[in-house]
């Protein structure tokens, strides 16, 4: 009897877990495509109101990377559950969390860069060639994520997005 | 259409394309991003239904980019427009209009490729996924190099209507 209410509670948890986490997706990939958004209106002839977008979506990007990683350290995540219960796919868990903590460097070096560089002088498609780089990699990453969580959990972290 | 340099605020037929092509944009964004969600989700022990997603996904962007270049190619559209009255930009629209011919070819021979594969488990997601990604990563740079081709072709036009918004 007690195991079945501990196999409940389990999966409880594991459901607001996997919720919360999805949420952080969401939030995140908004701001992605906010940040594409921005990057693809015109530039040239309109530099200044082209980076102060820029940057405003990459900050927004920004924070919500850092309230995934926050969620995501906590001990009832989904990436803490299958780092302790799933010593086979402890390796990719640390991987992944390494990946995201230098996109997020990644993002706030960018941000900081256009905050610290008058628009006139800035290398537009520089600038846009450096933002495709980062959505790819922060696609890619959420991809191996999903496949993470599906081999561990049979859940479909992506059928969120 | 009247020429850029001839008067600085949209006539209504470009007033119109404009927004023809802001609908356009739209619908080919939604696929984008329906393409990258399936793209996205869990594929390894889910091989079969994440491809028949993709699939589905990769329809609808090129259904959305067929209609899209339609409009495009339309006499009254924005860059007929362009490369009618502005010499100097027409080999940027012609240029426009050979890669997204080519992306589209692209998102054709990728649809027939993946539809016959033998069988959906046998699909490499890992490759896959690149391919798609490289092809999405082309299509948000055209539509930035059109953003920007737009933008100085009507350039005293955007800016005469940023100024009346500023003003209201």
């Amino acid at each position: 009897m007690d195991d079945t209410i501990d196999a409940i509670e389990t999966d409880v948890a594991r459901s607001e877990a996997v919720a919360t986490n999805r949420t952080d997706r969401k939030r995140s990939l908004d701001a992605l495509h906010q940040v594409e958004f921005s990057a693809a209106t015109a530039g040239p002839g309109r530099e200044i109101d082209w980076v102060s977008d820029v940057r405003g979506a990459l900050g927004a990007l920004e924070d919500a990377l850092a309230v995934q990683a926050q969620n995501s350290a906590v001990s009832d995540s989904p990436l803490s559950d299958i780092e302790v219960e799933e010593p086979r796919l402890r390796n990719r868990v640390v991987q992944l969390r390494q990946r995201y903590a230098d996109l997020r460097q990644r993002v706030g070096e960018l941000r900081s860069q256009l905050d610290a560089t008058a628009p006139e002088s800035l290398d537009l498609a520089d600038v846009r060639r450096r933002l495709e780089a980062l959505a790819g990699e922060l696609r890619y990453q959420r991809a191996r994520e999903a496949d993470l969580v599906y081999e561990a959990y049979s859940v479909d972290l992506g059928a969120g997005d | 259409m009247a020429g850029w340099r001839e008067r600085a605020r949209f006539t209504s037929s470009e007033r119109a394309g404009l927004d023809m092509r802001r609908a356009d944009q739209d619908r080919t964004l939604d696929a984008i991003h329906h393409l990258e969600a399936a793209l996205g989700s869990a594929a390894p022990g889910r091989e079969g239904s994440w491809l028949r997603d993709v699939l589905d996904a990769l329809e609808l962007l090129d259904e959305a980019m067929n209609e899209e270049r339609r409009n495009a190619e339309a006499v009254d559209s924005l860059l007929s427009d362009i490369a009618r009255t502005q010499p100097r930009l027409r080999t940027r629209v012609r240029g426009l209009r050979a890669q997204y011919r080519h992306v589209r070819d692209t998102i054709e021979q990728l649809r027939g490729e993946l539809a016959s594969r033998p069988s959906e488990a046998s699909a490499d997601f890992a490759d896959i996924r690149q391919r798609l990604a490289w092809l999405l990563a082309a299509l948000r740079h055209q539509r930035s190099r059109e953003s920007d081709l737009i933008y100085e072709a009507y350039y005293d036009a955007f800016n005469t209507d940023i100024e009346a918004e500023n003003a209201r």
